[in-house]
């Protein structure tokens, strides 16, 4: 005999599901739970677009009206959805979703900041999403980070040594270990360089925060030999010396680091050599 | 058949990054790269790139180390605003002296100079208000520091001098 535990109209059939009567069987129904439409929400945002293939048009500000209903709580998850739903020529980067890689580093509400790892205010105002300022943009909210990256290259970000390479691996102590950390997470993403006013105004000479965090994370690495020499680099007005203590840079840190600290670390090793 | 890369999506999508290639090869390392099509559009009055242009990477050059610009002259800095703290507290305390009063007018000037001379950096830099420009200001800065130097030992010598001057208007 077979029976279904599940309502006639549920099955679509004519017959009756209970071959054998027994009144005394509990008979499951498929119940269905009474529930309200759920309330509509909608959450604005207004992103700024511009596109290279059409260089003549200002960059403007389109507003997307997202329903936070089936939205997940993070700005990457709108603007995804904005892109698979509503506009398939809104173009950013991403890549982890997770607040690891720095692909998505933009300027949420007037912070820069990782887009998966913002989140998103579900209150009535509209939020405004830029590209990272003062930069140049090569399309809606993606900015060209090439000086950024040169600028990396230059303080040499790799161990070096004078002395002739060990048969065995470098050695470091426990509390030599300990004084990279704050300084190793970093994952370059740009948020605290593109939020110093010193760096908008001159970042063709001064290095910007995070390149000088890495200065440091690799001066005061025990195993590395050239601290001299990284220290010597940044002697002239511009490299370090434009640093204010403004500290834009570790308010905005999306990883919680704190370049401005690492930058008068540098100062005082080098204004004590 | 031969495949015509020209065709490509990637290289149909962007243009402006094979045009600020173009540039960037053309015009040497240490250039700026615009990569607002209008503008380099409107420079080279070129639209469209070409698949051979190569990505030159951008260099960063450092420049050349001196400590007197670097590392001496920030610790310069931070010696006169310390000093001015001990100053400050003898004025106010024990009222005129002529080696406060003329040690203020050495450190004040000078320490005003310096902070003039980062703001010029920061903002009246040549890039933005041409060579000629930034050393015009800078000369004119420095102009005006001496100026204050001298006006100042004048004033501690032949009247009142420093202290004697804020109390007066302050008073007044």
């Amino acid at each position: 005999m077979s029976f279904s535990l599940a309502k006639q109209s549920v099955l679509g059939l004519t017959r009756p599901v209970l071959k054998y009567n027994l009144p005394s069987a509990p008979v499951a129904v498929a119940r269905s739970f009474a529930t309200e439409a759920p309330v509509k929400k909608t959450k604005t945002f207004q992103i700024y677009r511009w596109n290279p293939d059409k260089p003549a048009e200002k960059p403007k500000l389109q507003t997307y009206e997202v329903d936070m209903n089936s939205c997940g709580p993070m700005v990457l998850d709108a603007l995804i959805k904005i892109k698979n739903e509503m506009d398939p020529t809104l173009t950013f980067r991403r890549s982890c979703r997770e607040g690891i890689c720095g692909s998505c580093a933009m300027n949420i509400g007037g912070r820069n900041t990782l887009a998966c790892i913002c989140k998103i205010d579900v209150d009535a105002k509209p939020t405004k999403i830029y590209p990272l300022p003062h930069t140049y943009v090569v399309k809606d909210l993606i900015p060209d980070l090439t000086e950024f990256y040169a600028q990396y290259k230059s303080i040499e970000p790799f161990l070096k040594q004078k002395t002739p390479e060990l048969e065995r691996e470098n050695l470091q102590s426990i509390e030599d270990r300990k004084k990279l950390d704050g300084l190793y997470e970093c994952i370059l993403c740009a948020c605290c360089s593109t939020s110093c006013p010193s760096y908008w105004w001159n970042s063709d000479q001064y290095l910007g925060p995070a390149v000088l965090m890495q200065a440091y994370r690799w001066m005061i690495d025990s195993r590395d030999q050239f601290g001299p020499e990284r220290r010597q680099a940044l002697q002239n007005p511009f490299s370090l010396y434009r640093c204010h203590t403004i500290m834009n840079c570790a308010k905005t840190c999306p990883k919680g680091l704190n370049p401005g600290l690492a930058i008068a670390q540098i100062k005082k090793e080098m204004a004590l050599e | 058949m031969a495949l015509r890369l020209t065709a490509s999506p990637i290289s149909r999508a962007a243009p402006a990054l094979r045009l600020a290639a173009a540039m960037r090869s053309s015009s040497g390392v240490n250039t700026r790269v615009y990569f607002h099509a209008s503008r380099t559009a409107a420079a080279t009055g070129q639209t469209s790139g070409d698949v051979t242009d190569v990505y030159k990477p951008v260099v960063y050059k450092i420049p050349a180390p001196n400590q007197m610009h670097g590392s001496y002259h920030w610790d310069f800095e931070r010696l006169l605003s310390v000093a001015l703290v001990p100053l400050f507290a003898a004025s106010a305390i024990s009222g005129a002296h002529p080696i406060t009063d003329g040690l203020l007018g050495v450190v004040v000037p000078i320490h005003a100079h310096i902070g003039f001379d980062a703001m010029v950096t920061d903002y009246l830099h040549p890039g933005k208000v041409g060579v000629l420009g930034n050393k015009s200001i800078n000369w004119a800065l420095r102009g005006a520091t001496v100026l204050v130097l001298v006006g100042c030992y004048q004033f501690n010598t032949s009247d009142i001098g420093l202290t004697e001057l804020v109390k007066k208007a302050w008073e007044a």
